[in-house]
């Protein structure tokens, strides 16, 4: 018999024991962690996307895309989740979401190729300062995607989400959410970055324009990273030395000359623009008239009076004045028309700001391809400056200067020996100096808007936007008290019963 | 075989014990009221948007947290650690049947009652058709696997807590804040510069993976094996525990 107290094991044999748990411990949470490793960051990760209308289900044209990528990508989520008591505060967070968790199908399908970085500019504050140095950046709410030196920029109200931003009261039409369009949007926005060629931009340079070297509150070094965030190579370009404009121009820039041009850059541009050429023409005024005989010969008048509106959204300085274009909800006192280019400004509310700007008309009113994409109030007038260079006394002389409704920019598809060219023109240039592309993301939308219409860029992958499913109980009055008693008394009370038959059932 | 009907007698025995018990039916009461206000506030804090109030309900309101973190360690504190101290254990230990069994059996009869429990929220759904409005029927399903999937871990963190604790009060206590490690620890992540602890943070964090996951339809292996892989490790911690009595 044994004695009591007596150990059951000898100290050998205890240790013996002791290390056979610790061993199998080991294995135990090392096996564990092989499992979760394995089942959550390797290929054999899967998601069921169980909802009915297939809310996350990415569709065949991305899944192929997915599949097929050969190069890293990286994808980075810039959005701001801090909720004011703005009405569209409410809806831009579900936004934000879903693009969010659209990633994560996107991550897990691609199979390791893409990584995906979701920042909070109130948490990882000095990784977004970084990236907003680094491309240019003044709005949060925005994806980066990445791939070696090709990148795209998407904005949430732009490209991943369509929004009704409703009246200008909320209390009586408030912000909503219409669809998703995430998915064309990245896809397109990924195909770009691995596939696609990138477009050259060149920017004409040696009369004085704006210079994208120039990163001062007047200079234009913000066009480059606000193209280059749409993928597109940015480069500058002396007619001068070239003599012609390269083969590679995707399109042009004219950025606010103030000095002539040579007859030979003339010619150059004429050769260019009758070859199908694309150019985005933004000029001062007041600057360089040497091309006014080639807008003419391409269809388009040009008046050099500065456009004045003595009323609501106008600031007037020494020798600027603001004209502010914007959906018509919003009290600007310009509108947008109806193009590709601003039709996503119109819905957005975003403001596109002119500053200092004249008017531009078809030289022939029967011109079918001219489209005004902003418009003034039909109380804005022209004002004539003192001679070639200095701005008038911006009132309106009513023997000479008209009030009425002009074009302040327009989208122009000139015919006959210019076929096939297209033209951008806003006779205006500080509208894309680096403070109005900082300050007024309307002004950075419409470059980038402008841009891609003239090289013709469709999105490269075409799928149609989810709508959000949003089923409502229809409860009338006293009904939510109905249901509350229902679910949060009877039914426990329910419970309370069971528990006292239980027990007299025990008592027996 | 043998070995199955042993368990599944065991097992039988254990739901038994629950369903006989009208302590257990209190505690039914209580979480079916919790339960009841997260269910209603949810549904007038989304403005009758259906399914808006099921993923307020399962998964965004702080009353489900509350039955989830907290109701686990009270179904399985006596488990063991009652048994141990009253001590019918012995009795148990010294039956033809084998630890694991013990301890299986244990923990599928503590989840048969926790399925029990959610078991009458469908009653709310009911309540929504009546209203002319049923939910996404993806997001149900997915919502009410994470909570299956999640009463099973920590179900099997319960009876881990309640082999190691020589009382049934200890083994609440300590179930409870096992619980409350795993919802919030992984929290700290938010905090944390990118990296690879801030992403396996990020993947077990409970909290997470139903904002991210089942609340909205979509079933991921990574996360269910996370659960079962967390329930397997600590029911074998918990045998090894009831097996250590052996070795004094």
């Amino acid at each position: 018999m044994r004695r009591p107290g007596a150990r059951t094991f000898g100290r050998g044999r205890r240790l013996g024991i002791l290390l056979n748990v610790l061993v199998m411990m080991g294995l135990a949470v090392a096996a564990a962690a092989i499992g979760i490793w394995l089942t959550g960051f390797t290929d054999l990760r899967r998601r069921f996307d169980l909802t009915q209308a297939e809310t996350y289900t990415l569709r065949l044209d991305t899944t192929r895309l997915l599949e097929g990528l050969e190069e890293d990508v990286e994808i980075i989520t810039i959005f701001d989740r801090l909720t004011w008591h703005w009405d569209v505060d409410q809806v831009r967070p579900k936004a934000m979401e879903y693009v969010v968790d659209l990633l994560q199908e996107y991550r897990v399908r691609a199979r390791g190729r893409i990584s995906v970085e979701n920042l909070d500019p109130r948490i990882d504050f000095d990784r977004v300062r970084d990236l907003f140095t680094e491309h240019g950046l003044s709005q949060a709410n925005v994806v980066i995607v990445r791939s070696g030196k090709s990148r795209r920029f998407l904005g949430l109200e732009t490209d991943l989400a369509e929004f009704d931003f409703g009246a200008a009261s909320p209390v009586f039409q408030p912000t909503r959410l219409l669809a998703y369009t995430a998915e064309e949007a990245l896809s397109s926005a990924l195909f770009e970055v691995t596939q696609a060629a990138q477009p050259v931009v060149h920017v004409i340079s040696g009369h004085g324009e704006l210079s994208l070297s120039d990163a001062s509150e007047m200079g234009g070094s913000y066009i480059g990273s606000t193209l280059t965030r749409d993928n597109f190579d940015v480069r500058p370009l002396s007619l001068i030395a070239e003599r012609k404009v390269p083969e590679d121009a995707g399109a042009l820039l004219l950025l606010g000359p103030q000095t002539a041009f040579l007859d030979e850059e003339i010619v150059a541009l004429d050769a260019y623009l009758r070859g199908g050429g694309k150019m985005l023409v933004a000029v001062d005024p007041l600057g360089d008239r040497s091309l006014d005989p080639l807008f003419e010969r391409l269809g388009l008048r040009l008046e050099r009076n500065i456009m004045c509106y003595d009323q609501k959204g106008v600031l007037r300085g020494a020798s600027v004045t603001e004209m502010w274009v914007g959906p018509a909800r919003l009290g600007t006192p310009g509108t947008y028309g109806s193009h590709e280019i601003t039709n996503t400004l119109a819905e957005d509310g975003v403001v596109f700001v002119v500053i200092r700007s004249a008017a531009v008309s078809p030289a022939d009113e029967a011109i079918p391809w001219f489209t005004s994409l902003l418009s003034s109030h039909p109380d804005t007038f022209g004002d004539i400056p003192d001679g070639q260079t200095k701005a008038g006394n911006y009132q309106q002389d009513p023997r000479l200067e008209n009030a009425g409704q002009r074009c302040l920019g327009a989208a122009f598809e000139p015919g006959g020996a210019y076929a096939g060219a297209r033209l951008v023109f806003v006779p205006s240039v500080a509208w894309v100096t680096n403070r109005a592309l900082y300050n007024f993301p309307g002004n950075d939308t419409f470059l980038r808007r402008s841009a891609a219409w003239l090289i013709g860029r469709k999105r490269s992958i075409q799928l149609p936007p989810r709508r959000p499913r949003a089923i409502v109980a229809d409860l009338k009055p006293g009904e939510e008290d109905e249901i509350f008693r229902y679910t949060a008394v009877y039914l426990p009370a329910g419970a309370l019963v069971l528990a006292f038959l239980v027990w007299l059932a025990r008592r027996r | 075989m043998r070995g199955i009907r042993t368990l599944l007698i065991l097992t039988g025995r254990e739901v038994e014990s629950y369903f006989f018990a009208p302590l257990m039916y209190l505690v039914l009461a209580v979480f079916l009221v919790l339960n009841g206000l997260a269910f209603s506030y949810s549904l007038i804090d989304m403005q009758g948007n259906v399914d808006a109030t099921v993923r307020s309900f399962l998964g965004g309101s702080i009353l489900f947290w509350i039955n989830i973190l907290f109701v686990p360690p009270l179904l399985t504190m006596r488990l063991i650690a009652e048994e141990r101290r009253s001590g019918t254990l012995e009795g148990l230990m010294t039956a033809p049947v084998t630890d694991v069994a013990v301890v299986v059996a244990k923990y599928l009869g503590a989840l048969t009652f926790y399925v029990a429990l959610w078991a009458p929220s469908i009653v709310y759904l009911l309540v929504l058709k009546s209203y002319g409005a049923l939910p996404d029927g993806g997001i149900l399903a997915t919502s009410y696997a994470g909570i299956l999937l999640l009463g099973a871990l920590l179900l099997a963190i319960g009876v881990f807590a309640s082999a190691v604790s020589p009382n049934q009060i200890v083994a609440a206590i300590l179930g409870m804040v096992f619980n409350l490690l795993l919802f919030f620890a992984p929290l700290l992540s938010l905090q944390m510069p990118r990296g690879r602890l801030r992403l396996a943070l990020e993947h077990v964090s409970i909290l997470f993976h139903f904002q991210n996951s089942f609340a909205k339809g979509i079933l991921d292996t990574g996360l269910v094996a996370v659960y079962l892989i967390g329930a397997a490790i600590s029911l074998f911690l918990a045998v090894r525990a009831l097996e250590s009595r052996r070795w004094s």
